[in-house]
């Protein structure tokens, strides 16, 4: 509109001298100022979304459902399934009596132990009995291969007693099957009974048995292999803890061999240790590798003396160091132990000692608490090795002058890893002894040439199986509680793939568990853990570097403050001046109005 | 410096293996070029012992002593190819000590005059360690398994012990001057002298550190001079003593202690507050503070004045 009225009529021409501009005015008031502020500001608000959009927080989204299932869950069912063969026994028991009273036997001793790896849920036994003249079975409920009719008779037995290997891989060419572990009892022989337990997956008991009252000795005898031998692996309770688990969350273990001179000016001592790895250690590591990936290292180290003191003792001829100064023999101030290269960062090591002691403290003997001699002259410490003082021989009637130069004999050498070997089984939480006492009377334990015999070995992989879930499902849970407490945190794609492939590989645990297949089910619950260890410990996830509200709020208010401000008060001061000038047009337009 | 190197020689003569402790040092005073004894670095004036001498491992020096590496050190969130001996290698079981020594202030701690930690980013720290070694426990309390003490209550200000003349800086500060005269009086093979300190129980060097006692709090800060804020936590008290009785090698030996040392006092740094430098001191004034500080501060007030000024205009 342009500011030149048209033409009025004269008496017209005095009504604008009467107009007061500030309360009247004749011409509508212009929108162009409202229409450009707020067109700025309604574009403003429009990019709003867009840039909260762009300052979001990627966060790949974890299924937090399944997680806590498993949290709450995480346990692995092993199917037992056992045998019990009875051979030479003229009063003909009925295999059925006997397979109830072996049944009760074995849920009385597996009644206080409810823990993962027992075999609480699936359990399944079947009795032979085998003699001359009959023989009679139990069905068993799922057809493996058990025992068949007249393999094994009372004159394979040798009763001497002598040749227990003999026994062993007799029973083995006949009895030899996966997951299935077996008892043999055999009425003969001369007096008593005596147990022993191979290496592969069965024991035997040959004893001679008359009366009807010693079938339940026989019965509890039985009951007390299976369950304190093939479930728990000799230990107390079953229950391996967490100190025995030596392994690194990457599933791999490094052993480190070191000798030790303590005085390289008296003598110095080598060792052929590649022959000894090809020979003694490679067969272990190819056996215990559904556990863990293990790596050897070796080496020779000098000038690294003890930092605990021993004394002389005229009874044992030798210097004499105790229980007590246990603690103090690792001088880790002069042992540089840890110098591997192979370890990555979340790999467990093993450090293995074998001390050489100085011309002044030679011969060197651990006291034990009871007052003998240690014959191993050796210690451990869980979770960290073992420590084997080895004494040079000849070393007190030696001169110490000169230093010279040796290699450990092969015997020696061979003496020194059985110990270690012993040391690495007790490391694992096995006893070493090759007696175990239990309750129904003692049981003989025949050691295995590859350090472990075949059923501790499953023992070991179900124990692990189930640390390791256990170990899956509580760091995925800590991670789970960790990213939803921090709902500002990134979460890149890489470590929700962690997590689903965690969750996949513990499933496929539990399914290879509940099918029996101990190994597999160990990698898989290794592969678990490892990969959850990767998610929860990614160095993505750091609270300092979380755009946290106020870092958001400092770098975007400068920017986005002050021309808000401005925007926001200019189309504010526009419509209230767009408003003042309307009011005042519709004055003057009332006021014409009524003069008209 | 001479704080954390005096308690490191301490730790070390207790029975600490150096692959047990992680030594954080801002190492730029032995050899700074206004050092009279360089290479040399001193916790008393009668300059009696060098504790920048032989046998000291630092695992991370100069800029590499900053927030996140301290709280990668402590989650254990590291890039892949960071070495063993940078890794705080704790497990379940193992006690772990924490001792911290620079400036500081009430929920926060300087890092190099550059660099702050907030309180709140230290306890989420601390949690996660004890939940990594705690999650077979049954309480999660916040702090449970935790002790913590420092060298000053909120609000209390946290002074040195003496001045080195010599030198011209004061040489330790007095919360670390009577710990150490605490440490100098255990013996490590002998069960009596901490018996007689403290409360019962065991044996093991490692243990006796581990039963090292006290109470808490990060103090207020400026001006704080050589003060050291020194938070020393320590979790997992449960001693553990094993013992299997057998044929074959009986006991065991201590659980695993790893020392987590640090200092993050940068002593020539160009804002070190004016009320900080004492008199004596041979080094020149040098006007400083400024915006160390990152908050909300500085924007509130830029804020504040845009609107004042945008208000007036209306």
């Amino acid at each position: 509109m342009s500011e030149i009225s048209p033409e009025v009529p004269d008496n017209r021409q005095d009504a604008p001298s009467h107009v007061d501009p500030n309360s009247t005015r004749i011409t509508k008031p212009g929108v162009k100022r409202l229409v450009l502020t707020l067109s700025v500001l309604f574009s403003l608000v429009l990019g709003f979304p867009f840039l909260w959009k762009s300052v979001e927080i990627y966060r790949s989204s974890l299924p937090f459902g399944e997680i806590s299932e498993m949290e709450s869950n995480p346990s692995l069912s092993f199917p037992c399934r056992f045998q019990a063969v009875f051979i030479n026994f003229n009063s003909n028991p009925s295999p059925n009596h006997l397979q109830l009273s072996i049944l009760d036997k074995i849920t009385e001793l597996t009644s206080n132990s409810s823990q993962c790896g027992a075999c609480a849920n699936d359990l399944a036994l079947s009795v032979t009995v085998d003699s001359i003249s009959s023989c009679t079975q139990t069905h068993p409920t799922d057809n493996s291969n058990y025992y068949r009719c007249g393999a094994i008779s009372a004159v394979d037995f040798d009763f001497s007693n002598d040749d227990d290997d003999g026994v062993d891989e007799l029973l083995e060419s006949v009895l030899g099957v996966k997951n299935v572990y077996s008892v043999v009892v055999v009425n003969g022989g001369g007096e008593g009974i005596r147990a022993v337990v191979g290496k592969y997956r069965h024991a035997w008991i040959v004893g001679s048995v008359e009366e009807e009252e010693e079938e339940s000795v026989l019965v509890s005898r039985v009951a007390e292999i299976f369950v304190k031998m093939f479930v728990n692996g000799g230990t107390e309770n079953g229950l391996i803890h967490g100190e025995f688990m030596p392994v690194g969350a990457d599933r791999r273990i490094v052993l480190s061999f070191n000798l030790l001179n303590a005085e390289p000016n008296d003598w110095v001592y080598d060792w052929d240790f590649q022959r000894v790895d090809e020979t003694l250690l490679a067969p272990i590591i190819k056996v215990l590798g559904p556990i863990a990936n293990i790596s050897v290292e070796s080496q020779v180290l000098y000038h690294t003396p003890k930092s605990s003191f021993s004394y002389w003792d005229e009874k044992w001829k030798s210097y004499i160091f105790s229980t007590k100064d246990l603690p103090f023999f690792v001088n880790s101030n002069e042992w540089h132990l840890d110098t591997s290269i192979a370890a990555g960062g979340r790999s467990k090591i093993l450090q293995f000692v074998v001390y050489v002691p100085s011309a002044k403290e030679c011969p060197l003997s651990l006291l034990l608490p009871t007052g003998e001699i240690s014959k191993t002259n050796g210690f451990i410490s869980p979770m960290w090795g073992g420590v084997v003082v080895w004494n040079p021989p000849g070393c007190l009637n030696s001169e110490t002058n000169h230093p010279s130069r040796h290699t450990m004999s092969r015997e020696d050498l061979q003496a020194v890893f059985e110990v270690f070997m012993g040391q690495f089984r007790q490391l694992f939480g096995l006893k070493s002894n090759n007696l175990y006492i239990g309750a129904s009377g003692t049981y003989h334990l025949l050691p295995s040439g590859k350090g472990f015999t075949e059923w501790e070995l499953d023992v070991l992989s179900r124990q692990f199986a189930c640390f390791n879930l256990h170990s899956c499902a509580t760091t995925l849970g800590s991670l789970s509680r960790l990213v939803q407490s921090l709902p500002r945190m990134i979460i890149m794609d890489e470590i929700g793939k962690l997590v689903q492939f965690s969750l996949e590989a513990a499933k496929l645990a539990q399914s290879n568990a509940s099918l029996g297949d101990n190994e597999s089910s160990a990698v898989s619950s290794g592969q678990a853990r490892s990969l959850a260890e990767d998610a929860f410990f990614h160095p993505s996830i750091m609270s300092i570097s979380y755009y946290s509200f106020e870092h958001c709020f400092a770098i975007y208010s400068p920017f986005f403050l002050p021309v808000s401000m401005h925007v926001l008060l200019a189309a504010l001061r526009e419509w209230k001046r767009y408003k003042q000038e309307k009011a005042k047009y519709t004055a003057w337009k009332a006021k014409v109005k009524v003069e008209s | 410096m001479a704080n954390t190197l005096s308690l490191y020689r301490t730790v070390k003569r207790l029975g600490i293996p150096d692959e047990r402790i992680i030594l954080m040092l801002v190492d730029d005073m032995a050899c700074n070029a206004r050092n009279k004894y360089p290479a040399q670095v001193f916790n008393n004036e009668n300059h009696k012992l060098n504790l920048y001498g032989d046998n000291v491992e630092v695992d991370y020096h100069g800029y590499e002593v900053n927030a996140e590496n301290f709280l990668r050190v402590l989650t254990g969130r590291h890039k892949a190819a960071v070495p063993r001996s940078k890794r705080l290698l704790s497990d379940e079981g193992s006690h772990i000590l924490l001792y911290m020594t620079g400036h500081g202030g009430d929920e926060f701690l300087k890092f190099q005059d550059s660099e702050e930690l907030q309180s709140h980013d230290l306890a989420d720290a601390i949690q996660g360690v004890v939940d990594n070694g705690g999650h077979l426990s049954s309480c999660h309390t916040l702090f449970s398994g935790v002790l913590a003490i420092g060298s000053s209550m909120k609000g209390e200000n946290s002074y040195s012990h003496h001045l080195d003349s010599d030198v011209g800086v004061s040489v330790v500060d007095r919360f670390t001057f009577y710990t150490l005269a605490f440490f100098e009086k255990l013996n490590m093979y002998d069960n009596a002298s901490l018996s007689s300190q403290t409360s019962p129980d065991p044996a093991g060097a490692s243990q006796k550190l581990g039963i090292f006692l006290a109470w808490v709090l990060l103090s207020h800060n400026p001006p704080l001079c050589f003060g050291s804020t020194a938070a020393i936590q320590q979790y997992r008290m449960e001693p553990k003593t094993l013992s299997w009785p057998g044929i074959l090698p009986i006991p065991v030996y201590s659980t695993s202690v790893t020392v987590v040392l640090q200092s993050f006092h940068f002593l020539q740094s160009n804002s070190v507050n004016v009320n900080c430098i004492l008199p004596n001191r041979s080094i020149p004034k040098k006007i400083g503070g400024g915006m160390e500080v990152l908050g909300f501060s500085p924007i509130l007030l830029i804020f504040l004045f845009y609107i004042s000024i945008l208000i007036g205009s209306l």
